[in-house]
């Protein structure tokens, strides 16, 4: 009844993307979202899974001089641990540190936090304020093909992406920050772990003499999909950060984003704990 | 007064008799086999030809059954048996008779059972369920107490058509002149929510007749035999017809305490089909078909004097009984006692109204309406004090009671530490130092720490609140040595085992090892009320002691003759016969028992012991010394409120509790501990949330459990009062804990902020509202 009627663990791409594309299997990672929701039976299980952790070359964690390269099968435990990431991105290192507890980041990977689409997606603000993309697989006539989606465009709405039936996201890549950028990523819960955010932030900010000449703020948990502040960013380019910035970079963020009200907070205070986040990570980058 | 500190990792404080078992650190008996993993629960147990059960639950709240076509899953192949209310006969239980095993006619909250299956596989049954096909005709939804007493409400139950189906009032003294006694009186409301239980294994049950007519049920009960009464009047067999084994248990906390419909149902299963029928709830099913706590409003008005003397209290309850009735309406009389016995009060008067919704409905939860209480109670004891402009220390201490006392309630004190139990928290937290409020952040941080403090009353020596309140015991020795203990207390986990053990190899002068307990076959152990009121190692404890004292008699009785000696120059200790006097060995207890076994006269050794606590049943008034002795405790909790965010953070909790003697150092620090995590939980984070009367946060996701990372550094110091009632002058300690928990964070709270929240839990989007709130009021008092 329950039981799955087909299983397989190709070691190829084109395996993958056949079972997937053509039987409509389900393309499986740690599992940590799917299993939860086929036995609370939000979705049925599907006749069919394809497990692509067999897969070489889609894990691992390539950091050189000017990019950072992640397979889509890394494990959050994987993203917490790597000493390079810590160095080049820690941003992402904390966030995936905090997703869950060690059982489940020792299973969970950083292509299904994404594909999975959902609007708390713990890797997908600090990515968003990577300006990371994503590249993606996708049969072709003559074997597979590979497009590049920028993180902003790849999430389309709760649970939606821009894969198409078939596709395979395989890594997950950024430029390295400036050294010189300061970076703040949290995110407010009820507890300090086994926690869904009720709303997470990020930002990375880069400044030449007090003056702020580029700037990233990602939200999580307060629209449709994570999201990016371009009014947020607009408020703190070429400024310094003072008060006054600080006040309107917040009300900037307040006004960009659309909380809603569910069982784990209300969307005012969902608004205005992005608020809170933001100042905080504002006023301790300014130091002092 | 002797301290016990929690902390220390020695093994038995006392000096006196280092040897002695009483006090020390012992591992629970069954802890190896649940580490390596070889405990057998519910889920593990397959017996032959077995099948597996699923419930149907109407999963609307209120409504008239129109029809019931179970006609496809009847169909489905490995359906054994589908049963519907027709099917059965329909036998009305629970503390209001208002329930049923299966409903026919009208459901009046989400979780009733409509139908239920029986299959080859849990996957089987599961499906056939959603086949079953119901037509309801929807009634309007009574979601509120507001809702339910409107004029015009639609009537839940007919017996009960103003939805009020129960009342309880109690007083003593005469609160007119309490309040004309008073300088001051402070009134509030206080509300608490549904928590639940989460016991790490859910609900479950196998039921099996034998060929003889016979029903066995592996049962998770936390009362056998009442539970086997109880069950035997719903599914129609005698009570000596039934016999209930209990596997170990994943935790109960009271949630076992009622006969649930799921019990007679799997019963009604077993029997359609010839077959052993389990059924093992999902954690989902735990969530929303099984009761929680009791949800309560209390309006409560207390007065003092300008001393600090407290002069009445006036108590206005309201329950939100949901649905159908369960124990959980009976948690006020537990919540009386601590109205009228926390502290002295001369006037109290308390009125309660248990209210119909269509909501899920309540049973006994850990303290049994007691948090709740202590909650209001201790809340507004901190307000006089602030009030009167009295360190919150110095009002309590004003009006503890001193040993000896008899409360309002007729309930008599005979050991009675609470002054001691708020001296030692209060010290052990640095109260002098750091209780000083309302408070400024430090530096730039936007946090403010403060500390508050919070005692609690409960019964420590059973609560006599059916006709017997005992505990049997059954006791032999082999030839050997070895003692088998058959004793009528249940183990939920909480150590009541080991603690039996201890004490019957205390008495014996045998090592722990040759102690065998068995408590788990209704055909073997003798009557016991069961495993609730923190009774277990008081009642249990006193029996056992009694039949070990006996067995102890008869072995020196026995030595003396062989030995030529008198049985009071003996004594036993480390499996030997030894002289009282010097403590030299004479001969070991195996040889003596083979002696008796084999030599001239062919005895051995056997005991048997029925032990009844000497407490009264409650007259109407509810007044009566109803447990044998009573237990106290204080605790003072540290927190840090973020005043942008609202969250509060628990940086230490210092407990005290007059436990009248530790009798196992380690399985009373785990009560304290685990109780004060329950309780942290209770106070911020847990809810199970019902909107119009479904449950929307029916997982892990979304009811949170505190996790280690909430659980602060913990101090915990135990006063030893030596109740000459107890077992070695123990008290029960088992909810005591939970109790006090949600008001000394509550308090703390007011210390650091000025805040004080009178709703639980205290979540981070409340506290912050209220902090808003008394900010906006001062911005006007300034502006104007
Ligand atoms: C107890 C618990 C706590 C959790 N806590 C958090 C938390 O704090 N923060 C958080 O963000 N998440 C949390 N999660 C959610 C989950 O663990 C993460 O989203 C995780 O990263 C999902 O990865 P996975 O490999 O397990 O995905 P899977 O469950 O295997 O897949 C998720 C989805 O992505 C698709 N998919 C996976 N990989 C690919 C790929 N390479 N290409 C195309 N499609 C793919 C799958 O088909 C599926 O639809 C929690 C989950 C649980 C069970």
């Amino acid at each position: 009844m329950s039981a799955m009627k087909m299983y397989q663990a190709p070691r190829t791409l084109e395996e993958v993307m056949r079972a997937a594309g053509e039987t409509g299997a389900t393309i499986f990672a740690g599992g940590t979202d799917l299993m939860p929701r086929w036995s609370k039976e939000i979705v049925p299980r599907p006749a069919a899974v394809v497990d692509i952790k067999a897969i070489e070359g889609l894990s691992g964690i390539e950091v050189t001089d000017g990019e950072i390269c992640i397979g889509a099968c890394t494990l959050m435990s994987g993203l917490d641990e790597s000493a390079a990431l810590r160095r080049a991105a820690p941003i992402l290192a904390e966030a995936a540190s905090r997703i869950a507890c060690p059982q489940i980041r020792n299973r969970a990977t950083l292509g299904g936090n994404l594909c999975n689409a959902s609007p708390a997606a713990d890797t997908a603000v600090p990515l968003i304020a990577l300006d990371a993309v994503v590249d993606v697989a996708a049969p072709g006539r003559a074997g597979a093909t590979s497009r590049e989606v920028s993180i902003t465009d790849f999430f389309q709405g709760p649970g939606k992406t821009a894969l198409e039936p078939g596709e395979v996201l395989t890594r997950v890549r950024f430029k390295r920050p400036a050294a010189v950028a300061t970076w703040a990523w949290e995110k407010f819960g009820t507890r300090p772990a086994m926690e869904i955010a009720v709303a997470s932030v990020g930002v990375i900010v880069e400044a030449s003499d007090g003056v702020i000449e580029r700037a990233r703020v990602a939200y999580g948990s307060v629209a449709p999909t994570p999201l990016r502040g371009h009014g947020a960013e607009a408020a703190l380019v070429g400024r310094r950060l003072t008060d006054e910035t600080i006040g309107g970079c917040v009300a900037a963020a307040r006004g960009e984003i659309s909380p809603i009200s569910d069982v784990r907070a209300s969307a005012g205070y969902r608004r205005e704990m992005v608020g809170v986040m933001l100042r905080r990570m504002l006023e301790d980058a300014r130091g002092g | 007064m002797i301290k016990t500190s929690g902390d220390t990792g020695t093994v038995n404080k006392r000096g006196t008799d280092q040897e002695s078992l009483i006090g020390g650190r012992i591992p629970k008996l069954d802890a190896p086999e649940k580490a390596v993993g070889l405990t057998r629960y519910l889920d593990d147990i397959k017996l032959p030809r077995m099948l597996y059960g699923k419930i149907l639950y109407a999963d609307r709240p209120h409504a008239r059954v129109v029809d019931i076509d179970t006609s496809p899953a009847a169909a489905m192949y490995g359906v054994r048996a589908v049963i519907t209310a027709a099917d059965i006969e329909l036998v009305r239980f629970g503390f209001g008779s208002d329930n049923t095993a299966l409903k026919g006619e009208k459901v009046t909250c989400i979780r009733d059972e409509i139908a239920a299956v029986a299959a080859d596989t849990p996957e089987i049954a599961g499906e056939a369920v959603k086949r079953i096909r119901v037509t309801y005709e929807d009634l309007p939804v009574v979601a509120t107490i507001e809702e339910a007493l409107a004029s015009g409400a639609p009537v839940i139950h007919e017996g009960a058509p103003n939805n009020v189906p129960f009342r309880f009032d109690y007083d003593h003294g005469d609160i007119d002149e309490g309040v004309s006694q008073s300088d001051v009186i402070v009134e509030d409301t206080f509300s608490s929510q549904r928590v639940a239980h989460c016991c790490l294994g859910t609900s479950g049950l196998i039921a099996h007749f034998g060929p003889d007519g016979r029903l066995t049920l592996h049962s998770l009960t936390q009362v056998p035999f009442l539970y086997k009464h109880d069950l035997s009047r719903i599914v129609g067999v005698p009570p000596e017809k039934i016999r209930v084994i209990q596997p170990p248990i994943g935790g109960g906390f009271g949630s076992k305490l009622d006969v649930h419909p799921f019990e007679p149902i799997c019963v009604f299963l077993a029997r359609a089909t010839g077959r052993p029928v389990r059924m093992v709830f999902t954690r989902e099913e735990e969530f929303f078909a099984t009761p929680t706590r009791q949800p309560m409003v209390i309006q409560l008005r207390s007065g003092a004097k300008r001393d600090g003397t407290f002069t009445f209290r006036d108590v206005r309850m309201t329950l939100d009984n949901g649905g159908r009735t369960s124990w959980g309406a009976t948690t006020p009389w537990i919540s009386m006692r601590t109205f009228s016995s926390l502290y002295r009060v001369p006037h109290v008067r308390q009125h309660v109204d248990v209210i119909y919704t269509n909501n899920i409905y309540a049973c006994a939860f850990r303290g049994y309406g007691n948090p709740q209480a202590t909650f209001a109670l201790e809340s507004q004891i901190d307000k006089l004090a602030h009030e009167l402009g009295m360190d919150p220390l110095d009002i309590r201490l004003k009006n503890a009671q001193e040993p000896g006392e008899t409360t309002g309630q007729g309930m008599v004190l005979g050991t009675c530490g609470l002054a001691d139990c708020l001296k030692t928290a209060a010290h052990n937290a640095g109260w002098d130092v750091k209780h000083s409020g309302p408070q400024k952040p430090v530096g730039k941080s936007r946090r403010v720490r403060g500390l508050g403090m919070a005692s609690l009353f409960h019964v420590g020596g059973g609560a006599k609140i059916y006709r017997s309140d005992g505990c049997g015991t059954i006791l032999q020795i082999d030839d050997f040595g070895g003692v088998t203990v058959q004793t009528g207390a249940s183990e939920i986990g909480q150590g009541s085992e080991t603690v039996i053990a201890q004490i019957v190899a205390e008495e014996l002068g045998l090592p722990i090892e040759n102690i065998r307990v068995v408590n788990n076959d209704s055909d073997l152990k003798p009557w016991d009320v069961g495993v609730h009121a923190s009774r277990t190692t008081f009642i249990a404890g006193n029996s056992a002691l009694r039949a070990a004292r006996q067995a102890k008699g008869k072995l020196l009785v026995a030595a003396a003759e062989k030995l030529n000696r008198e049985p009071d120059e003996l004594d036993l200790a480390k499996g030997n016969v030894v002289d009282r006097e010097t403590g030299e060995p004479i001969e070991s207890i195996g040889k003596v028992l083979r002696g008796m076994h084999f030599g001239r006269k062919n005895e051995m050794i056997q005991a048997t012991e029925f032990y009844e606590p000497p407490s009264k049943m409650p007259d109407e008034g509810h007044k009566g010394d109803i447990s044998a002795c009573y237990a106290f405790g204080t605790h003072v909790a540290e927190v840090e409120v973020d005043l942008d965010t609202g969250v509060v953070r628990v940086l230490g909790i210092s407990a005290a509790h007059d436990v009248g003697r530790v009798i196992n150092q380690l399985g009373i620090e785990g009560q304290i501990e685990g109780g004060i995590a329950q309780g942290i939980g209770y106070t911020l984070t847990e809810e199970v949330k019902v909107e119009g009367g479904r449950v929307v946060n029916p997982s892990f996701t979304d009811y949170k459990l505190v996790t280690t990372h909430e659980v602060p550094e913990l101090k915990l110091e135990f006063i030893e009062t030596h109740d000459p009632a107890g077992p070695h002058g123990a008290k029960g300690v088992a909810e005591a804990p939970l109790v006090p928990v949600a008001p000394a964070i509550a308090n703390a709270v007011y210390n650091a902020t000025g805040v004080r929240m009178t709703d639980l839990p205290l979540t981070p989007e409340r506290v912050l509202a209220k902090l808003n709130e008394s900010r906006e009021a001062e911005r006007g008092a300034t502006d104007g």
